[in-house]
């Protein structure tokens, strides 16, 4: 006589079906329609074990070398420290071959704080040199590294000309801040970035395609072959 | 050699005839295994292109030795060398896609613009041919035997072109093909153990959908190798423990544990498994005292052997001319004390008894952080974590899992009993890595107690067990419920593996 319960396979569905429901709708859905800011790029992190000072005296500018400005960076943003005072207005100068931007921190911040100064990115993107001059009146000290993994970053420093140890952390922001999702051909074409010719971004995109679809439809389907083979 | 027998070779190597019997064999191969190692792929790619150069644990040293050894046929020193941990070819590469200060850094970004491409490809096509072969150290990993990088030497000279990213790129692919033959042994292994096809399905998804195993078959890392051994190494021990020690099987268990040595000096654990192998085969079959000799000569003689090479080896370049580095013949000198071992251990997995001392080392580091955290998430270089929730729900279920081992042993004792050379060895055999683990890590603790010297990816050689682990349980219950526990085990690997990946590319690129 036929059991009036459903098959062992039918079950295993069920718990697979129930399960990936329950990742997506709790988990993958959220994570990836959850809006999030675009980071352009890094020229130096912040520190990983303790926060260096680089102070700028009135009149003084540090510049960090062999920066990569992409075609997305519309946002430079520093972070000034602690200090009893407001701080001084900072004109920040990107620049690179045939590409100049020139924007203004205005005064009277409060550290610590996150300094943020719009520029136009380049057409294409450029390598060359971001430069933070102090045209205030009161010296101000900005967050920078000099610990062994993050001082590493591609990027050198000078301020006043001299070479200095400590690099000023600075990263590149987008002005668009939606989810991954709407931005994954942007992330696909920055994965594919460095990758020999073959792994271009319509590798990567077949790779993304193949792991949000492929791996979890072949997966169940090896589960739900092997109860149909075992009978 | 005969006319007759050239021409039956020569037909023999037609490429039409080899294509034939490859599709043949290929459709000899079972449908839920030919869509797990697809899985298992697909997975593994994923990593090998999402994850940037350098990223993997300690990848920077494990290829700067790949490329060392098959440049110049020499390993990199551990200790000396002209100051160059890699070559300045991938110094460069380095620089030009930021790569160094992106190592566990989770504020930075890898060089992703056009700009920086161009740039690199300039200076790739200035540099001369020696920049690829000076790299002689010193290296972290430069007391590590030869088994792995020269093996993986062997995609690095395959690559097309010439360019550094390609021979990068396709030595990544030599690990991921090391990660798909021990998913495939996983099926081995559960076909000697389960009847049932679903069974044998469940206990390889176990092992191709666990994420920290795919990142690390995708990464420059010896460690992968170590896990092919021990998974092939279980493997040959069930065959022996289930159908007899025949000669082919003894030369497969010691060809296993040779190949582990060769590997990494945390392999040197599987001489523990091999003797205990051969102890428990011996007490279940019985055999004439001759043959009994002949087998364990030959399985320790392989592995002995094994041993021999490293010793030649590393004593050539590294570590004072002691093997590996060093690492094992100081295990004892630094104030060894076994109460403060046992102590740690006590307090690695359960709460500190009143009378005990804190442990050396780390507090608060220990079962969870080991056996939960890092051996399911922490990818890249530990950087990479799951969200708290799903750490929370893996202990769950570490510790559910436990439980219901210990109630289908108590349940079904007779089972146990019957069974019980297959148990032992398991239980010994993961024991006797376990054991090494802990010993190494207390030792390195009394010299830098900040490092626990002991992470989740250390276990991973022992992931068939925990399959198999899984699967008894699964095989214990009622049919139904049984097949709602895989399919809901198989839809946690998916989300797992999914969820892993996709942290990994918001992490990297966005």
């Amino acid at each position: 006589m036929r059991s009036a319960l459903p098959s062992p396979r039918t079950f295993a569905a069920l718990g697979a079906g129930l399960g990936l429901l329950i990742a997506c709708v709790a988990w993958f859905i959220p994570y990836l329609t959850r809006d999030r800011e675009d980071v352009s790029g890094v020229p130096v992190p912040p520190p990983y074990f303790a926060e260096e000072r680089v102070g700028l005296n009135r009149g003084s500018e540090a510049c960090l070398f062999e920066v990569a400005f992409d075609s997305d960076a519309e946002i430079v943003e520093l972070t000034a420290l602690a200090a009893r005072r407001p701080s001084p207005r900072l004109a920040v100068v990107a620049e690179g071959p045939g590409y100049r931007q020139t924007a203004i921190i205005e005064g009277g911040y409060k550290p610590p704080s996150a300094l943020r100064a719009r520029i136009s990115p380049p057409r294409r993107s450029v390598i060359g040199t971001l430069c933070v001059a102090n045209r205030g009146k009161r010296r101000v000290a900005l967050l920078g590294t000099t610990d062994v993994r993050t001082v590493i970053a591609r990027a050198e420093m000078r301020v006043d000309g001299v070479e200095v140890v400590p690099d000023i952390s600075v990263r590149f922001l987008s002005g668009d801040s939606g989810s991954v999702l709407e931005r994954a051909d942007k992330l696909v074409d920055r994965a594919a970035a460095f990758k020999p010719g073959l792994f271009g971004p319509v590798f990567i995109w077949l790779v993304v395609l193949l792991v949000a679809l492929g791996l979890p439809a072949a997966a169940v389907y090896s589960m739900l072959s092997s109860f149909r083979d075992s009978g | 050699m005969a006319p007759g027998a050239i021409r039956t070779r020569a037909r023999g190597l037609s490429p039409q005839a080899a294509i034939t019997r490859a599709v043949a064999r290929a459709r000899t191969v079972p449908r839920p295994l030919a869509a797990l190692l697809a899985v298992a792929a697909i997975q593994v790619a994923a990593w090998a292109f999402v994850m940037p150069p350098f990223q993997g644990p300690d990848e920077l040293s494990h290829f700067a030795y790949v490329q060392h050894l098959a440049e110049t046929g020499n390993a990199p020193e551990q200790t000396g060398g002209s100051g160059a941990n890699f070559s300045s070819e991938q110094a460069e590469a380095i620089r030009w896609q930021n790569l160094h200060a992106l190592i566990g850094v989770l504020g930075m970004r890898p060089g992703w613009t056009e700009a920086e491409e161009r740039r690199w490809r300039e200076v790739e096509a200035s540099l001369p041919d020696e920049a690829s072969a000076n790299g002689d150290g010193p290296n972290s990993v430069g007391q590590n035997p030869p088994l792995y990088y020269a093996l993986e030497a062997i995609p690095y000279h395959l690559a097309p072109g010439g360019s550094f990213f390609n021979r990068f790129y396709l030595t990544r692919l030599g690990s991921a093909a090391i990660y798909l033959a021990a998913v495939a042994f996983m099926w081995l292994i559960a076909s000697e153990l389960f009847a049932p096809l679903w069974a044998r399905t469940l206990a390889t998804a176990t092992v191709a959908l666990q994420p920290k195993l795919a990142m690390l078959g995708a990464s420059i890392n010896a460690d992968i190798l170590l896990v092919l051994s021990w998974t092939a190494f279980i493997y040959v021990g069930l065959r022996i423990l289930r159908h007899g020690p025949t000669g082919k099987r003894m030369l497969g268990a010691g060809t296993a544990a040779a190949a582990s040595v060769l590997t990494h000096g945390r392999g040197l654990a599987i001489i523990g498994a091999l003797l205990v192998l051969l102890g428990i085969a011996y007490l279940r079959w019985r055999p004439a005292p001759r043959l009994a000799l002949r087998g364990a000569a030959l399985s320790l003689g392989i592995a002995g052997l094994g041993l021999a090479i490293v010793f030649v080896f590393t004593s050539g370049v590294s570590g004072g001319g002691a093997i590996y580095g060093g690492e094992i013949g100081r295990i004892g000198e630094k104030a060894f004390n076994v109460r403060e071992l046992l102590s740690y251990v006590w307090q690695f997995y359960l709460p500190k008894l009143q009378f005990m001392q804190p442990t050396i080392g780390v507090q608060d580091y220990g079962f969870r952080e080991v056996y939960v955290q890092s051996f399911y998430g922490e990818f890249a270089s530990l950087e990479v974590e799951f969200p708290r929730f799903v750490t929370d729900l893996l202990g769950v279920a570490t510790v559910l899992l436990l439980f219901a081992l210990y109630t289908v042993a108590v349940t079904r004792l007779e089972a146990v009993k019957r069974n019980w050379p297959i148990i032992a060895f398991l239980l010994l055999t993961g024991l006797s890595l376990i054991a090494l683990l802990h010993v190494t890590a207390y030792n390195s603790m009394l010299t830098n107690p900040a490092d626990p010297l002991f992470t989740g990816r250390y276990l991973l050689p022992l992931l068939p067990i925990l399959a198999i682990g899984v699967t008894a349980v699964v095989v214990a219950l009622p049919r139904r419920l049984g097949a709602l526990a895989t399919g809901g085990l198989v839809a946690a690997g998916i989300a797992l593996s999914l969820s892993g990946l996709g942290i990994a590319f918001v992490r990297f690129y966005a």
